[in-house]
């Protein structure tokens, strides 16, 4: 019996896409692709990148939900604070010294993490905004139920509001 | 117009109604009753008799019999009348209801054609010059003797023969008899004309009886003409029967009077008081043809050496204290308590056997009743003793070939309603049966009339009982119903009219004899329906059996708008109307009853009201929308109350906006700065 509630539940919850799963893999692949091709022709870039992604790789390893949202959402804004520092060390040539340089610099550590930070303020934002949303929703449903059951009521009397069977 | 013939204002019939109804009545849109003439020589005990006119031949003497509404008229009669081609018997013309008067009385009427000529005698106690033999023979006898012939060949008694009945033509002195549809047979005839048996009982009970009744009948009219008056007019017909009983009917009849010595053995033959002693039509014939007279040599009766005494009278035979036991029940039980009777049997009346068939009367033996009681042992103790009297039960007395009518008078009887019901139960019939000497030709027949009745009996339900068997062995008779206040229903159309009428006023007619009555006269058989009413638990299940009574009765017999009762059944039927759940089948049923209404078919409403298919449907859809309402209203707590559920699916959908708001500004600023930089 539990267990078949908790089915539901779960049934009910939002599922991360079948196919979006298998997208991240295509994702995680490339992103393995693009760690690879630095590794070998720019460590430097790498290796800022590494630094620059702790807050993501630190988003992964504490966020359990399913589909992991909200390490997703981190990761996203981090990568977007890492990558005009990684392709400008890449463009400027990809030298350990310019990597330790730009590690270094406070403003440069500040937009990566600042970033990150920005997708943690999405994650821990949204979901008011979401349950907003929700709120508003469920009381449409119940507000179309509530009519439903009135119609029954007229149609079959105030009877069928009694619990079955008395 | 006869002589006969009287007006009202001059000499008022005795029974006659009150002078509301001279105006003329029509009847069947033809026929002109002049309630304002009354004809007393062609009344009866039963009826009363009006001059009527026939609209299409105004020179026809005809006249119209009104019938008591209590007493069925002779429907077998008035039905094989037609087939009897002969002249000497008058012929219904036509009959059935008649409103008689616009304050909505109804009347049964017999049309008739008037007698060709006076009655023999225009009452029992009127005198008249006597008849000769020659007169006897020729006038009377011919015509009468050949009608009875014709008459059993149809296997129909006629029962009505007295002086008062039978009429002299004016042009050929022949004698012709007159109506004999008007009541029961023998209903009308004085005891005198009654053998001792049928003179014992009631007139309703005296039973249909055989050419041997019809053969007395003809003896004491013999006796009348012969002398020319009634001899035994003024004496009651209670000190009469005693007479007979102890005398003879000869003896007691004739008196000290003196019959032409060429009648006297004929009328002595024919008043024999035992059936087979009896002369037959063909002896009565043989001395009319030939003057050969063969008197009957009667046996002897047994008479005991000293008398049986009862409540201060005395019976020296067994006849006689069979009569007299019965004229006191509670004291005639005591004296069956012990064996006083048997022993006066035995050792008075010197009959041994007899005296043990008394004894064997208390067992009840293989075709007895399921219970032996004092009242049927004693009923049974004074048939021993009076095998080919009546039946006599408690208050009640009846010839077996009487159980129709008898029922009648049962059925407006309480008290005598139980005596009826206990006798049939007590299989006194088939005692009396048993013990007849001789069999009679209307034993059989009676003996399926009260296997009818006892089926009937069984039931105690509305629409069987006593008032199914007063209807189903009473073909002609009206309903009985007292809520019909004046109105009468011959017919089950009829019936529907009368309930119609008084719909209007707000009253539904229905009780035990409306519903009996429709049940016997209904083509086709309403005993479900009956049962449903009986075993309905509240009012409208009860309406609604009644409506398909009515209903059913309404498309097997009537093809008349009954607007007033659907009316009203609409209105008492509005619960089972408002028993359906359903708000649009309840108004799409009303609206379609509503319509249906200008019609007036009950049918129609039954269709309506009573629909299993839409019953069924109506029940299982309401429990369908009761499991949907209760699902809704749980679907609503939940989504009101689960606060841990909302915040997880706000918790999960918030990450996922967030996770793809993220990867779009994520994709955004890479796209711009790989642009930037390559641009």
């Amino acid at each position: 019996m539990a267990a078949a509630k908790n089915a539901k539940q779960k049934a009910s919850e939002p599922q991360p896409k079948s196919g979006k799963k298998g997208a991240g893999g295509y994702a995680f692949s490339l992103f393995g692709l693009i760690l690879l091709g630095l590794m070998v022709f720019a460590a430097p870039a790498l290796l800022l990148f590494v630094v620059g992604c702790i807050p993501a790789l630190v988003s992964f390893i504490i966020d359990r939900e399913p589909g992991r949202n909200a390490a997703l959402t981190v990761a996203a804004a981090n990568v977007a604070g890492v990558a005009p520092f990684v392709v400008e060390l890449l463009m400027r040539g990809p030298t350990m010294v310019r990597a330790m340089g730009m590690l270094s610099d406070v403003f440069v550590i500040a937009v990566m993490f600042g970033a990150a930070a920005i997708g943690w303020g999405l994650v821990i934002g949204m979901p008011k905004v979401a349950a907003v949303y929700i709120e508003v929703t469920n009381e449409t449903k119940i507000k179309l139920m509530r009519r439903e059951q009135q119609r029954l009521v007229e149609e079959w009397g105030e009877e069928i509001t009694a619990p079955s069977g008395s | 117009m006869s002589d006969a013939t009287l007006q009202l204002e001059e000499t008022p019939a005795p029974d006659a109604p009150a002078r509301e109804g001279l105006e003329e009545v029509i009847f069947a849109g033809r026929y002109r009753i002049q309630p304002g003439v009354v004809l007393p020589h062609l009344a009866t005990s039963s009826s009363r008799a009006y001059l009527t006119i026939d609209s299409e031949k105004p020179d026809r003497e005809l006249y119209a019999l009104v019938l008591d509404h209590q007493v069925p008229a002779r429907l077998t009669a008035i039905l094989a009348a037609k087939d009897i081609p002969h002249d000497a018997l008058l012929k219904p013309i036509r009959w059935g209801r008649v409103d008689w008067s616009e304050s909505g009385r109804e009347e049964i009427v017999i049309i008739l054609p008037q007698p060709p000529g006076p009655p023999l005698l225009p009452s029992m106690d009127a005198t008249t010059q006597y008849w000769t033999v020659r007169e006897l023979k020729r006038d009377f006898l011919i015509p009468i003797m050949d009608l009875l012939r014709r008459m059993q060949d149809d296997r129909l008694t006629h029962r009505n023969i007295r002086p008062t009945n039978l009429f002299r033509r004016t042009n050929d002195d022949s004698v012709v008899s007159g109506q004999i549809y008007s009541a029961p047979p023998g209903y009308e005839q004085p005891a005198m004309f009654e053998p001792i048996e049928r003179a014992m009982c009631p007139p309703i009970t005296r039973g249909i009886g055989d050419l041997s009744d019809e053969l007395f009948a003809i003896g004491v009219t013999l006796m009348v003409l012969g002398l020319g008056r009634n001899p035994v007019a003024g004496v009651s017909d209670e000190e009469l029967l005693q007479r007979r009983i102890t005398q003879g009917s000869y003896n007691a009849l004739l008196g000290d009077n003196k019959l032409h010595a060429d009648l006297a053995p004929v009328v002595r033959s024919l008043l024999r008081d035992k059936e087979h002693e009896r002369w037959t039509l063909a002896d009565l014939s043989n001395w009319v043809n030939s003057g050969r007279v063969n008197p009957s040599q009667p046996l002897p009766g047994t008479r005991a050496d000293r008398p049986f005494e009862f409540n201060g009278r005395t019976a020296f035979t067994a006849r006689e204290l069979a009569h007299i036991l019965t004229t006191d029940w509670n004291a005639a039980l005591k004296v069956i308590a012990d064996d006083t009777l048997q022993l006066w049997v035995d050792r008075s009346l010197n009959d041994r056997d007899l005296a043990k068939e008394i004894s064997e009367c208390g067992p009840l033996g293989a075709n007895g009743p399921r219970q032996m009681t004092d009242d049927i042992r004693l009923a049974r103790i004074i048939t021993t003793l009076d095998p080919i009297g009546p039946i006599r039960f408690r208050g009640t007395t009846l010839m077996p070939d009487a159980v129709g009518p008898a029922a009648i008078f049962a059925a407006l009887n309480r008290s005598k309603s139980a005596d009826y019901t206990d006798l049939i139960a007590g299989k006194m019939m088939n005692y009396w049966h048993e013990k007849q000497p001789r069999p009679k030709t209307w034993m059989l027949t009676a003996s399926e009339t009260v296997e009818k009745a006892a089926s009937y009996l069984s039931d105690s339900g509305v629409g069987f009982s006593i008032e199914r068997c007063v209807y189903e062995l009473n073909p002609a008779l009206p309903c009985l119903s007292p809520r019909l206040k004046g109105s009468v229903a011959l017919q089950p159309r009829e019936l529907i009219d009368a309930m119609e009428q008084h719909a209007a006023g707000g009253e539904l007619l229905f009780d035990r004899h409306i519903a009996a009555f429709f049940a016997a006269r209904t083509t086709g058989r309403v005993d479900r329906e009956l049962h449903d009413y009986d075993r309905a638990s509240n009012e409208a299940e009860r309406s609604v059996a009644q409506l398909r009574l009515l209903a059913f009765v309404q498309s097997k017999n009537s093809a008349s708008i009954t607007k007033n009762l659907y009316r009203m059944f609409l209105e008492e039927l509005q619960p089972m109307l408002d028993s359906y759940r359903n708000a649009r089948l309840r108004e799409e049923l009303l609206k379609d009853a509503k319509k249906a209404a200008a019609k007036g078919s009950l049918n129609d409403l039954v269709r309506i009201v009573d629909n299993a298919k839409k019953r069924k449907w109506d029940e299982r859809n309401f429990q369908v929308a009761t499991r949907r309402h209760a699902a809704l209203s749980a679907e609503i707590a939940k989504l009101q109350t689960d606060e841990k559920r909302l915040q997880r699916q706000a918790m999960l959908l918030g990450r996922q906006i967030s996770a793809n708001i993220a990867c779009v500004l994520s994709v955004l600023v890479i796209a711009v700065l790989v642009f930037s930089r390559i641009g």
